[in-house]
């Protein structure tokens, strides 16, 4: 059934940019996965911890 | 730096308002989840009322279930757990209060018009245009509310729970927007402005998206609030949060044409979505082991507390649903399980399981915080719990058994190659105990949550609403953002990571030289990245730790990571032609009177049992006609190619039965097909149909590319009279007196036209319309 689909042509471009974008953010945030501190793991873990006083 | 100490105090106000909406319109879902069972299997308690129908109520159910229940309790723990998070109160009480009454005031307006017929017939999308734009006001509202309260935050790092809230306003809002463009034409009506395939495409992007991005990530935010909270255990794996999170809201917006697996969908969209679908495998399971495990050496408390126990098996059953659902969306599987209860049941094993439970377990948790008390009965939330767990085994495993058994019925060809079951009846008959077994999960589980309902409300008499305050210690010069829009993508590691997919897609897609400089590019990009990461590595994290600290950018790339399968999805179906490769079976463009018809058949919500899509598989080409094709369904608006069979498929059966069977069929099923569970629909043949809708109607078609002829509002009237007519004439001759301005004669028009095509595409298109124009120059090509 591929034959059935013709692309515009700026409707394929658009498709493409965003395409690449969205896969470089996807990419860069698993860099930034790997580079996350130690300490700041720990922080963040433990935040929902934290406590609040009830009036 | 110098800092002042301040005490915030929460505004838990609405918060406490959303749960208690919640729990209340978790009722009414329930209640009409076990109405609308029972009615499949006895169509007596249709109660031959048109407001009472299972067409009607069911939009009805899921509409309550996933706006109304799923939607407070959302908002209760987006709102609750962001002030905490960021240690500050909620931007506007304002904003915080119309976000509140207009979201009730918007369920309320479901209530009336759903039962009343006005529906737009797209699944989860079916209300009206009016209340559609108080959906997105209001939205919008929580956005601003949302955003502002992160502006003002004295908080810098920003926690993985509000990752989520921020990726569902954002992605919600693009979804429900795209997906509700639509012209109308009345106060109460209008079409959308996609048709056929497009309308197809869009909407089950659209659907699909809002379990993931609805009752999904909003609830998975939750969960990373609550869980170690709960538990007094902090999250398992910081990392895998990331990973889980980018990989998630990446892969699952790509998922939804799963849900139009071996229909005439092109081919490439339902192997890409099936893929992507498979992908999800990865970070759906990420996230549920990231829960799981963040109860390591909790595990015991489950024993006591009800909260973590609730948790426990949401989570659990998260795994569960979603390892399900890419198992449905593998195009084999998906031939067996689609239309039938399978996927009813995988969805419940969602709603119920994951987002249920975990409602519940948040309810428990934050109802005694709130009220300043203790829970009022453990051994009453022990109760629930296990009511509960029974309801839903219950109610999927009957679902897996109907649907399989349906499926394998449906598809089941001797080796004369006849079909071994061609009354569709005997699939209905055969699966009848299950729909039995399936209430009465349904009845076990409603039970439970009203034991939720009771012990809530004795809990929150016993205490009094309280005021939750935090002491801060902020700086007297207020921070800056850690980066700013510009700088979110001017990045070392985003570059790269753009470059090295452009130059693999140019690799992959180009040809001789192009591919071969490309792959020296990848290559070359990946080796500099390598050791540029190596030398400036620690600036990366640096970078992404200051990212995290700035809601703006990174909120827009969020909005990157969710718009990119859509773009690609949606777009060349847009600009399709679809004249291209076909070789005939042009829809007829409806009569006034079919079109009146049409419309009836949506309002009654008839979808909902009836498909409109003959699948590519040789059970179905032998039970209805050859597979349906694109340009069949190109002037639908909205496409009506269906989610389920209670009963046949309809694409094809116009002309199958004569008139005076349509007739008495509508009156009552039962007179020509023993054994049906189709409701009567008794007021069609006592209201009229509206027929001074209908220029109207007309005009907006013919703005949306529909070639209507150009008539007048008398001659649209005497057209349809005149149509109307030959029907009554032919039932006269069975005996049949009726009118022909009567909804059952538009109703038996539109029936009778469906699965009659024009060998040719038409020829005198409106001049408004250059997108037909270019389908139709295609044409003029390709058809002899």
């Amino acid at each position: 059934m591929f034959h059935q689909v013709h692309f515009s042509d700026w409707g394929g471009v658009v498709a493409v940019i965003a395409f690449l974008a969205s896969s470089g953010v996807f990419l860069f945030f698993l860099v930034g996965a790997l580079r996350t501190s130690p300490e700041r793991i720990e922080r963040e873990a433990a935040r929902p911890l934290e406590k609040e006083t009830l009036l | 730096m110098t800092t002042r100490t301040i005490t915030v105090e929460f505004n838990d106000k609405v918060v406490r308002q959303f749960v208690l909406a919640s729990i209340f319109w978790a009722v009414v879902a329930m209640v009409l989840g076990v109405l609308i069972a029972g009615q499949i299997r006895f169509h007596v308690l249709n109660f031959d009322t048109s407001w009472l129908t299972f067409g009607r109520l069911r939009p009805l159910h899921t509409n309550a279930a996933i706006f109304a229940f799923v939607g407070n309790m959302i908002f209760a723990g987006t709102y609750h757990s962001t002030q905490r998070l960021v240690r500050t109160r909620l931007a506007s009480n304002f904003l915080s209060g119309l976000h509140f009454w207009g979201w009730q005031a918007i369920i309320v307006a479901a209530a009336i018009t759903l039962p009343l017929g006005f529906s737009r017939s797209k699944e989860y999308a079916e209300l009206i245009w009016p209340i559609n734009i108080a959906v997105t006001v209001i939205w919008v509202v929580f956005a601003v509310n949302f955003f502002w309260t992160l502006a003002i935050r004295n908080e810098k790092s920003l926690y993985v729970a509000i990752w989520f809230y921020i990726a569902t306003i954002i992605t919600v809002a693009m979804l429900y927007i795209v997906n509700h463009l639509q012209l109308p034409t009345s106060l109460l009506h209008a079409y959308p402005i996609f048709g056929g395939v497009q309308d197809a495409l869009v909407q089950w992007w659209y659907g699909h998206n809002a379990v993931a991005f609805f009752l999904t990530t909003p609830v998975l935010g939750i969960m990373y609030y609550y869980l170690p909270k709960a538990a007094e255990r902090p999250v398992y794996s910081y990392r895998l949060s990331i990973v889980h999170f980018w990989s998630l809201v990446f892969i699952y917006i790509w998922a939804g044409p799963h849900h139009l697996l071996n229909t005439a969908l092109p081919e490439w969209l339902q192997t890409l979505a099936m893929i992507f679908s498979i992908m999800l495998w990865a970070p759906s399971w990420g996230g549920m082991l990231n829960g799981l495990l963040t109860l390591r050496g909790a595990w015991h408390k489950l024993r006591t507390d009800p909260v973590l126990k609730f948790f426990a098996a949401g989570v659990t059953f998260y795994g569960m649903a979603t390892f399900e659902g890419p198992l449905l969306a593998i195009r084999s599987v998906n031939a067996l399980s689609h239309y039938t209860d399978w996927t009813v049941g995988h969805v419940h094993a969602g709603t119920l399981g994951w987002n249920s439970f975990m409602a519940a377990g948040m309810f428990y948790w934050i109802v005694p915080r709130l009220w300043n008390t203790k829970l009022y009965s453990v051994r009453l939330a022990d109760l629930h719990f296990w009511t509960g767990m029974v309801g839903i085994l219950l109610y999927v495993a009957s679902m897996w058994v109907s649907g399989i058994t349906q499926g394998l019925m449906l598809n089941s060809v001797t080796p004369e190659g006849v079909l071994a079951y061609p009354n569709f009846l005997d699939t209905v008959n055969a699966i009848k105990a299950m729909w039995v077994t399936r209430m009465v999960g349904g009845i076990i589980f409603m039970f439970g949550f009203l034991a939720l309902a009771y012990n809530i409300a004795r809990t929150i008499l016993s205490g009094k609403p309280v005021r939750a305050t935090v002491e801060v210690e902020i700086p007297e010069v207020p921070p800056r953002e850690g980066l700013s829009l510009l700088g979110g993508f001017a990045s070392a590691p985003v570059v790269y990571s753009f470059l090295l997919v452009l130059f693999g897609c140019l690799w992959g897609v180009g040809h001789g030289s192009l591919s071969a400089v490309a792959f020296v590019l990848l290559v070359e990009t990946f080796l500099v990245a390598m050791i540029h990461m190596s030398i400036s590595g620690a600036r990366w994290g640096e970078w992404y730790d200051r990212l995290l600290e700035s809601w703006l950018p990174f909120s827009v790339l969020t909005l990157f990571a969710v718009v990119a399968g859509g773009l690609i999805q949606i777009l060349p179906m847009v600009f399709i032609d679809q004249t291209k490769g076909e070789d005939g079976n042009w829809q007829k463009v409806y009569t006034p009177l079919e079109l009146a018809g049409r419309d009836i058949y949506v309002s009654e919500g008839c979808y909902n049992c009836h498909s409109q899509m003959i699948r590519s598989m040789v059970g179905e080409v032998l039970r209805y006609g050859p597979s349906s094709r694109l340009t069949e369904s190109m002037y639908n608006f909205p496409f009506q190619w269906g989610s389920k069979r209670t009963g046949p498929d309809l694409a094809r059966v116009g002309g199958k039965y004569p008139n005076i069977w349509h007739f008495q069929h509508m009156q009552d099923p039962r007179a020509t097909s023993i054994g049906s569970n189709m409701p009567n629909y008794p007021w069609l043949f006592t209201e009229k149909t509206d027929l001074a809708a209908l220029p109207n109607k007309i005009a907006v078609l013919r703005r949306l590319g529909v070639p209507f002829r150009e008539l007048s509002a008398e001659e649209i009237g005497r057209d349809s009279l005149a149509q109307g007519q030959g029907i009554v004439d032919d039932l006269k001759s069975s005996g049949i007196e009726i009118a022909p301005d009567k909804q059952i004669i538009a109703v038996i028009a539109y029936l009778q036209q469906l699965g009659k095509y024009d060998p040719k595409p038409p020829a005198d298109p409106p001049k408004e319309n250059p997108g037909l124009e270019t389908v139709l120059e295609g044409a003029t090509t390709t058809v002899p």
